[in-house]
């Protein structure tokens, strides 16, 4: 799945699959004007981006985010509030 | 004689703002009078209030892009030093403020408390337009100190918890996330919560030192809790008082209103 293939109201169920090298690259980058990506690990150990920094970038050096492939968020759970 | 007219012209026009809002729209490039007048009537509100020497950051997230949102208003400049805004992850900006996904967004304000705050005046204020009972964080410190405190966490799956220099929460239920809160303290002895125009807590809890670390939107020291809120206004700055706040919030619901943004 593309980021073509969804609409906006999905956005916060998919994210981005980057590979390691891939979020090397683009760790702390500016994807759009003043700002930047944020690559996070998921609940399987992915590197994943936005939907939101994929749309969003205007970056010409890292547009090929918004060809990536979209897979369901699952997030790593919150530690507790301690 | 013209030159002497036009040079007394330029001084009108240029003293028709404060001298904040003048540099808050030259840094910003903004040029709707709309924005430049309610932020104008708001810096004369908080000087006139007494407030404007409280506001260490003051972001009235207006001019609906990163670049514009990004600003300090009490210090426009494009400098960390400034605690100019870094916005990390998928932020969607727009002319009614900062929306986080809850994915991955937040922004860095480089205010460290130890260093521009003290441990017996502190407050934080956010303006949130979304409605919702996510357990998120919506701004806390980056240190661990006190489990990130000073922080503000509103509507945390139906309640709301401060700690303002504190290393234990203090929480109430809360009915929504709408609207205005004000974490605040003013005293070693006592921590408070402000919602809209209303005191909604006071808490006993004695004060510790201000921590070393910086201001965080949208984050939790250990990752996590991100905000899925539009966020409208954001302060950080010494304590404010319950008339104070009071004050405060009419001034800040005046120029949500004059943006026609308010809830």
């Amino acid at each position: 799945m593309k980021l073509t293939d969804i609409t906006q109201a999905e956005w916060t169920t998919y994210v981005g699959l980057l590979t390691q090298e891939q979020m090397y690259s683009i760790v702390g980058k500016e994807y759009t004007t003043d700002s930047y990506f944020n690559p996070l690990q998921d609940l399987n150990d992915n590197w994943i981006i936005s939907v939101e920094e994929m749309e969003f970038c205007t970056n010409t050096d890292y547009l090929w985010v918004k060809d990536l492939p979209l897979i369901i968020y699952e997030p790593i759970p919150a530690p507790p509030l301690s | 004689m013209y030159y002497g007219l036009i040079s007394s012209m330029k001084k009108t026009v240029a003293s028709a703002y404060t001298a904040r809002t003048t540099a808050f729209i030259a840094a910003t490039g903004i040029s709707d009078t709309t924005i430049i007048n309610a932020l104008n009537t708001m810096d004369l509100s908080l000087i006139s209030a007494g407030l404007d020497t409280k506001m260490k950051a003051l972001y009235p997230f207006v001019g609906g892009t990163a670049s514009t949102h990004k600003y300090n208003f009490m210090d426009a400049r494009d400098l960390d030093a400034a605690f100019r805004l870094t916005f990390s992850g998928g932020w969607t900006h727009s002319s009614t403020g900062i929306l986080g996904n809850g994915t991955n967004s937040w922004a860095e304000t480089y205010l460290n408390n130890s260093i521009v705050l003290t441990q017996n005046s502190t407050h934080l204020s956010l303006y949130s337009r979304t409605n919702n009972t996510t357990p998120i964080v919506d701004i806390a410190n980056s240190s661990s100190i006190y489990n990130g405190a000073p922080s503000l966490f509103i509507n945390f799956s139906g309640s709301t918890y401060i700690q303002v220099n504190q290393n234990s929460y203090s929480s109430i239920g809360d009915g929504d996330s709408l609207g205005m809160r004000i974490a605040s303290r003013i005293n070693s002895t006592t921590e408070k919560l402000y919602k809209n125009n209303s005191l909604l807590l006071t808490s006993l809890k004695i004060s510790l030192a201000a921590p070393n670390g910086t201001m965080n939107l949208s984050k939790w020291y250990t990752g996590g809790y991100w905000s899925n809120r539009e966020y409208a206004f954001c302060t950080i700055g010494d304590g404010l008082s319950d008339s104070e706040a009071s004050t405060f919030y009419t001034i800040t619901q005046t120029f949500q209103t004059s943006l026609s943004r308010q809830v």
